[in-house]
């Protein structure tokens, strides 16, 4: 019987080994040709046999039937079945999986496949932004993302930019997100010392330079930056080469900028502006109780002194003093990649100018980033890039000695002139306190330079296949060069005979990061992937001042001239040591879970509260690949996906936790030393919890896409400059007390409308739904804090528990008066006030009025729509941007609409419809020299309703039939046009609707509309 | 592999075991505040940075110096808007035009002086030699006349004058010995305990003072003066003579001659300083357009420049009884004498600019020492307090009064023979000539209960300033507003602390 057995099972061993042969071969990608390694090879029908391809993208099966048939699968390239054919040599190309998907994406401390990430992230390729003309890349971002929104500081070249994900989190550790950049975490914010001038950082980076923006917005996506991740994370990675010949690509675009984007504050007529101008007057003397004629003969003896016609008539200071700014950029890179080496170079320069004639940016970036297999299993890595940017600027802030755009619509009448009669420039001052910037601009200099170089050197070593070890340093030197000169001319300078300002900063950040990380497919169905890493982060910088006074001439500008100087200088920094991991299984790509930990020691705090841990869990279940929907072919994808974690924020103060003692106090040249601060020493980091579900579906092979997300971020110990009693010394102490609560929805819609070889439209819309409020404060205590930006105290909030922390306070206007023209606010106390309108009481002055919560900046849904129409060669894109629900404050209203408070200054045209006699309906007060001051009181007269659609931008493309470039040897040549805020629609007509991150519309210079050209060539 | 994970084990226990040192950072400027004031050296250093404090403009820098003469009727303001016209037009609210931020950094200076006070009372600060410890007892007294001083200048910019009735048992202000912590909230002790412990602090400071001159800094004289000072105010005037007679006296300090009185505005620490502050760039003091520089020179003179004061009518007047006081010498054309391009606004020679303040010239025009006590002041104390005190001296009042009258050469001197009230009336008018832009005049009349008289006729100029909410033409001490609001930040942050009546 045994026998028997032996002979059966020996006669079928050698039949099968008889069909047997040795099958090999390489699997390449069918997009570059470069091998695709660790892709999966089964036997169908076979269990238990397979494959994995290695690092050259080679496999070989020892015993195989000849007539098996292959199964070679890779995350992001289409499954293939090969039959082998009795061939001994199988050779198979795998295409590039185009589902959306199945796209790999960068995410924190790796990749993951769009399909199968559990937490929240949003990827913007940088493809749909690469011809819109903009310095930095954030204003790309708006409306491409639900639940980021980006607001502008100002429209000068060069100036920062706010991005909020997810709401604001944050009373006063700051609420921007963190921006990593190749893998490392970078300087970020404004760099410049120059007062109220703001240099963004990021304009060092090269928007052409960026492949991929990833968006991470939940705790799953984002726990891993532990204590600086509850903002959420940008993550960029820049351009690396792509497999085949060296490819040079030129690209150039010229622009212009001929007007702002929208309505600011226009002018009336001079002829208008001088009826309100003798309003003023002749109101104020009737005020006092002089007759009609004795107005008359004052109001005109005040025109006739301080506004006298020029013969000249009238001076057009708009034309003047803003220009049709331009804009050029010329971009140059190579890039290449074989199976060892990976290149990619870029070198390009770029010149915005900003609308008033002294700001200006230029800007020279180079990046090299280069990839080498120095060994089979080692693969070094370098990115160098190097930027210099100069700006050229001018303070934005409420200055009647340097804001143009203020100027513009407040201090200078056309019957000002830049000169006398005898061509001679007015040095003085005009009665409206303004200067003759065509004569001052000239005697000063006011610029940051900026010049920054990053070093990027990662190695990484295939210890086994699946278990990678990889090691980054990072280095990156930014200095930055502010210079401030003014001529001892200038009035800015004449009082000590010429100034000249020189203040270095150098930032200094390095990071060392250490990760090793396994992946490995258990019987085909089980898929583990471990992280773990530990990570050092060094940041500081040195800050030297050199000043010197009184200087020899009217042109001598560096400190070496200077009869008196001055200088000081000192350095601070932070650092961070950071230990983290992170485990994520899936089963037979339908169950996926995720857990991450991350334990961060940061000098910002003292021993006891040094250590935080930051942890998320999240899973998601890929309900189309269970039996039940796998055959409905109309479904392509159906997800659902949870996490929930734990992040946090750093204090932006270095120091808080510790009293310092600081010098620099000097006094008869001495040193002096004065307690510069009071702590808390168990200060600590504010801390996130956030929740977030996601639903992901599509349909018909992913024309049609529906996402919906939503979250709730409960953010708590917050930081809180909580208000002392100044008998103390100190006015606030920095402590952890208060608590926020954002929870929203975000809905992602899109699909291709038209597809087909000829047509292809595809229109996309989002929308975020987020809900903030403040759910705890010290002492349950209101705190009432203004916008920081301009550095006037420009609009007032409250933190009040229970409401939005984006909450305007202030007095309730409640209209003008028909019968007197007087304004009027609502008592909302039991005053009895100075009359009743609608019922209520009312006064004719504010400052009597009670301040209540008045409206909240946080719109009721915001995002943006996104279309992009193509047929055959022509392509035109464009990306709308909306905000509906919410107010906006607009902080400059006080000065062009004052009631004649501030006589001797123009006003908007507004005032022309002011109120005039009995019985006018208007929401413009009379005016009067002898005003009440409530004008300047905040209050609910300067708030709108927000409704607004913008289109971001718009760009028309078109490539050249190829046919035709073969013949010159161009693989392609584009030619496009593009333009930013060509079209907007508001709720208001006044003012640009696009606010600051606090729903503030100021004084600062409005941003443009741009339109640009370009041509974009690759050999 | 396992070798690779033992080496990340290992780096990562070694670093992580140096990890606290690694994260223990101050910035270079900086030190852990418990460990900076160890040495005698430290402790002059602590002193210079409280002096640096005091020139801030929120307090003698520009504010505290203005105050007085911008309340007093010497001075008026141009138009709307200018720099604290609140100063002049009385318009105080709790949420606006309170001037917080001066209680915030006299507090500030108070804070600082009990920071150095305590370590040396504590022994924190070591001594080796008897020098060391003369000069470490020099510092304590110049911590603690400053701490006076500061109480004695919260009196007098938020409690009633103490000649007033019932005002030295009225509102005070909080009397902060020590260094107050985070969460404490002081209320108001009254008057007479703030005016006890102002005395305290002096007469404790004045035997362990230098008592020579010191450019600067307060030494034993300066102490005297400011002592002086508060006893005049408090009416005690028997105190206040004999400080004041012992200053002068000592002959450690000089009066200007009438010829070098007019230059003695053009340099540094001269033989009438008591105690002048230190003004300079390179101390980085120097206050540019917020400085008393920039406050009353005027646009014409430079275009940084916007005066926030010209000189008034009443005072102008005051001065012309002589035209050849010296005193004209630091008077010179205001926006109204000398307007360029505008000569519907002029009145051709009003000389309402006061140059106190255009420095030598050496440093930035703004970078000018501050004058807080001077001697002719100490004799103006001395011939008042000679007027006032238990045995009236007459003789001794004209001859201090007549040692500063002298100053208008034209004026006979006062006589002894002039009635009291009259002779008072004179030294009064004297302060006001002599100490006009140094920050007595309003102080001066309310701490005797006399009326200030604003001359601000609309008609006068073309763009009339505005009292809204304010004052009327005169003032006297019964008005409310004549004592500043305890601010809103402050009263939310403490709610018990008592606010002013009229403000509520």
């Amino acid at each position: 019987m045994k026998k028997t057995i032996l002979l059966v099972a020996a006669v079928i061993f050698v039949n099968l080994a008889t069909a047997q042969i040795k099958v090999s071969g390489k699997v390449t990608s069918s997009e570059d040709g470069a091998p695709v390694p660790y892709a999966n090879i089964l036997v169908k029908g076979v269990r238990g046999v397979g494959a994995t391809t290695d690092l050259d993208g080679v496999y070989s099966f020892d015993n195989l039937s000849r007539d098996a048939v292959l199964v070679i699968s890779y995350i992001g390239y289409v499954s293939q079945e090969v039959p082998v054919n009795g061939r001994s040599i199988v050779n198979i190309t795998l295409d590039v999986d185009s589902r959306a998907l199945d796209e790999v994406m960068v995410v924190a401390y790796g990749t993951a496949t769009r399909g199968t990430f559990t937490g929240s992230a949003a990827v913007v390729k940088s493809d749909i932004i690469k011809d819109i003309p903009s310095a930095s890349f954030e204003s790309m971002l708006q409306g491409k993302v639900p639940g980021l929104k980006w607001s502008p500081g100002s429209g000068q070249a060069g100036s920062s930019v706010n991005m909020r994900i997810r709401g604001t989190g944050s009373m006063n550790a700051g609420n921007e997100p963190l921006y990593v950049i190749d893998g490392v975490p970078v300087i970020q914010g404004n760099v410049s010392n120059l007062s109220m001038v703001s240099f963004n950082i990021m304009n060092t980076l090269n928007p052409t330079d960026i492949e991929t923006f990833t968006v991470l917005k939940d705790a799953a996506a984002s726990a891993l930056y532990g204590s600086r991740a509850a903002n959420g994370v940008i993550l960029i990675t820049t351009k690396k080469g792509k497999e085949g010949r060296l490819k040079i690509n030129f690209k150039s675009t010229l622009g212009f900028t001929p007007s702002f984007a929208y309505n600011n504050w226009e002018l009336p007529t001079p002829e208008q502006q001088r009826e309100i101008y003798y309003d003023v007057y002749y109101n104020q003397y009737l005020d006092d109780g002089k007759t009609p004629s004795e107005a008359a003969a004052h109001a005109q003896s005040i025109m006739d002194t301080n506004l006298p016609l020029d013969t000249r008539g009238f001076f057009d200071w708009e034309d003047a003093l803003l220009r049709t700014a331009l804009y050029q950029n010329y971009d140059l890179n190579l890039s290449g990649a074989d199976e060892n080496t990976n290149y990619f170079t870029s070198f390009a320069y770029m010149r915005e100018e900003g609308r008033v004639a002294t700001n200006n940016m230029d800007r020279i970036t180079g990046r090299l980033n280069v990839s080498k297999k120095i060994l089979k299993n080692l693969e070094l890595k370098t990115n160098i890039s190097i930027a210099a940017v100069k700006k050229d600027g001018f303070n934005d802030t409420y200055n009647n000695n340097t804001n143009y755009f203020l100027n513009l619509r407040n201090q200078f009448f056309g019957e000002y002139w830049p000169t006398y009669i005898d061509g001679s420039p007015n040095t003085s001052r005009y009665k409206s306190y303004a200067y003759n910037y065509l004569y001052y601009d000239d005697l000063q200099e006011n610029y940051s330079k900026m010049f920054r170089t990053t070093l990027n050197e990662t190695i990484k070593w295939t210890i086994i296949p699946g278990l990678v070890a990889s090691t980054l340093f990072s280095y990156d030197l930014t200095r930055v060069d502010d210079h401030n000169y003014y001529s001892p001319l200038h009035h800015r300078g004449s009082a000590s005979n010429g100034t000249v300002s020189e203040i270095s900063n150098k930032y200094q950040k390095m990071v060392s990061s250490s990760t090793i990380n396994y992946n490995k497919v258990f019987k085909g169905k089980h898929i583990l992937n471990f992280l773990a890493g530990f990570e050092v982060e060094s940041n500081n910088t040195d800050y030297i001042l050199a000043n010197g006074t009184n200087l020899p001439n009217a042109f001598s500008n560096t400190i070496i001239t200077a009869g008196a100087t001055t200088s000081e200088g000192y350095s601070w920094g932070n650092r961070l040591v950071s230990l983290l991991s992170k485990l994520e299984y899936s089963y037979n790509d339908k169950y996926y879970v995720s857990s991450s930990f991350r334990r961060d020691g940061s000098s910002r705090f003292g021993a006891n509260t040094r250590w935080g841990n930051f942890w998320s869990v999240a899973g998601s279940w890929r309900m189309k690949n269970e039996e039940f929907l796998k055959n409905i072919n109309w479904i392509t994808n159906l997800r659902v996906k949870g996490s929930y974690g734990v992040n946090g924020t750093l204090p932006s103060s270095n120091y808080g936790h510790q009293a310092l003692y600081s010098y620099g106090y000097n006094y008869l040249e001495s040193p002096g030393g004065v307690v510069t601060s009071v702590a808390d020493p168990d200060l600590s980091w504010e801390t996130n919890y956030t929740f977030n579900i996601g639903f992901e579906s599509s349909f018909f092979d992913e024309r049609l896409a529906f996402n919906a997300e939503f979250f709730n971020r409960d953010s708590k110990n917050l930081l809180q400059d909580v208000e002392i009693s100044r008998i103390t010394g100190f006015s606030t102490i920095l402590t952890n007390f208060g608590a926020m609560n954002n929870k929203g929805v975000e809905l992602d819609l899109s699909g291709d409308i038209v597809r087909n070889a000829d047509w292809q439209w595809n229109v996309g819309i989002n929308a975020s739904f987020i809900n903030s409020k403040v759910s705890k404060l010290y002492g349950g205590a209101d705190i009432i804090w203004y916008d920081p930006t301009g550095g006037d105290k420009q609009a007032q909030f409250l933190y009040s528990e229970g409401k939005s922390p984006m909450s305007f306070w202030g007095k309730e206007w409640a209209g003008v008066d028909p019968e007197t023209g007087n304004g009027m606010f609502y008592m909302n106390n039991d005053k009895p006030g100075d009359g009743t309108y609608n019922g209520r009481a009312i006064t004719y002055n504010a400052s009597n009025a009670t301040n209540v919560i008045t409206g909240c900046s946080d719109p009721d849904v915001f995002g943006g729509i996104n279309t992009s129409l193509r047929w055959k060669d022509l392509s035109l894109d464009m990306n709308f941007s909306y905000s509906l629900g919410g107010d906006i404050y607009n902080a400059f209203e006080r000065y062009v609409n004052d009631d004649g408070y501030f006589s001797n200054r123009t006003r908007a045209a507004k005032v022309v419809n002011r109120w005039k006699k009995p019985g006018d309906i208007t929401d413009v007060p009379r005016i009067t020299y002898e005003a009440v001051y409530s004008f300047f009181s905040h209050t609910s007269r300067w708030l709108y309703k927000n409704n607004y659609i913008r289109l971001k931008d718009i760009s028309l493309s078109y490539n050249l039939p190829s046919g035709l470039l073969k013949k010159v040897n161009f693989s392609n040549i584009r030619v496009f046009a593009s333009a930013t805020n060509l079209w907007t629609l508001a709720s208001q007509d006044y003012f640009d609707p696009e606010g600051n991150v606090y729903g503030v519309q100021s004084w600062q210079m409005p941003i443009g509309k741009t339109i640009t050209f370009g041509l974009d060539i690759t050999f | 592999m396992k070798k690779l994970l033992s080496i990340i084990f290992c780096i990562s226990v070694f670093f992580l075991s140096s990890c606290d040192e690694f994260l223990e950072l101050t910035p270079t400027n900086s030190i852990v505040a418990s460990k900076a004031l160890t040495t005698v050296n430290e402790a002059t250093v602590a002193m210079n940075g409280i002096y640096n404090r005091i020139t801030y403009s929120n307090y003698y820098g520009q504010r505290m110096t203005k105050y007085a003469d911008m309340r007093g009727g010497d001075l008026y303001v141009p138009s709307n808007g200018r720099s604290d016209d609140s100063f002049f037009l009385f318009n105080h609210e709790e949420s606006r035009n309170n001037y917080g931020t001066m209680w915030d950094v006299i507090y500030k200076v108070i804070m600082l002086c009990n920071n150095v006070i305590e370590n040396i009372e504590n022994g924190n600060v070591t001594t080796t030699t008897s020098a060391q410890e003369a000069a470490l007892n020099d510092v304590k007294g110049q911590a603690l006349a400053i701490r006076a001083l500061a109480h004695f200048d919260l009196l007098r910019l938020y409690s009633l004058p103490y000649l007033k009735s019932g005002a030295p048992s009225s509102l005070g202000v909080p009397i902060a010995t020590r260094v107050i912590a985070a969460q404490e909230k002081l209320i108001r002790n009254t008057v007479e305990d703030v005016y006890t412990q102002i005395i305290s602090d002096l007469t404790t400071a004045i035997p362990i003072l230098k008592n020579a001159k010191s450019n600067g800094r307060i030494n034993q004289y300066g102490a005297k003066a400011v002592l002086a000072r508060v006893y005049l105010y408090k009416g005690d005037y028997d105190n206040a003579y004999t400080q004041a007679t012992e200053i002068i006296n000592s002959n450690v300090y000089t009066l200007y001659t009438s010829a070098n009185w007019v230059n003695s505005w053009k340099s540094a620490f001269g033989s009438e300083s008591i105690f002048e502050l230190s003004i300079s760039t390179s101390d980085a003091t120097n206050l540019g357009n917020s400085s008393l520089t920039s406050f009353y020179a005027p646009m014409y003179y430079n275009s940084a420049f916007l005066a926030g004061a010209v000189a008034s009518d009443q005072y102008l007047n005051l001065l012309a009884e002589d035209p050849e006081d010296v005193r004209w010498g630091v008077m010179d054309l205001d926006e109204y004498g000398n307007p360029i391009r505008n000569p519907t606004r002029s009145i051709p020679g009003r000389k309402g600019w006061i140059k106190k303040y255009m420095g030598d010239k050496s440093d930035a025009i703004s970078a000018t020492n501050v004058k807080i006590v001077r001697l002719s002041e100490v004799y103006l104390i001395a011939a008042e307090a000679s007027l006032k005190k238990t045995t009236s001296n007459k003789t001794a009042a004209v001859s201090y009064l007549n040692a500063i009258r002298s100053r208008a050469v034209s004026l006979p001197p006062a006589s002894s023979s002039a009635s009291d009230e009259a002779l008072e009336t004179l030294i009064l008018n004297e302060r006001s000539k002599e100490l006009i832009a140094e920050g007595h005049r309003f102080f001066d009349l309310m701490r005797l209960g006399k009326t200030i008289i604003f001359d601000d006729p609309a008609s006068k100029f073309n763009e009339p300033i505005l009292v809204t909410n304010g004052r009327g033409l005169t003032v006297t001490w019964n008005f409310e507003k004549i004592i500043l609001p305890i601010s809103d930040y402050e009263r939310n942050a403490n709610p018990t602390i008592q606010q002013n009546p009229g403000y509520e």
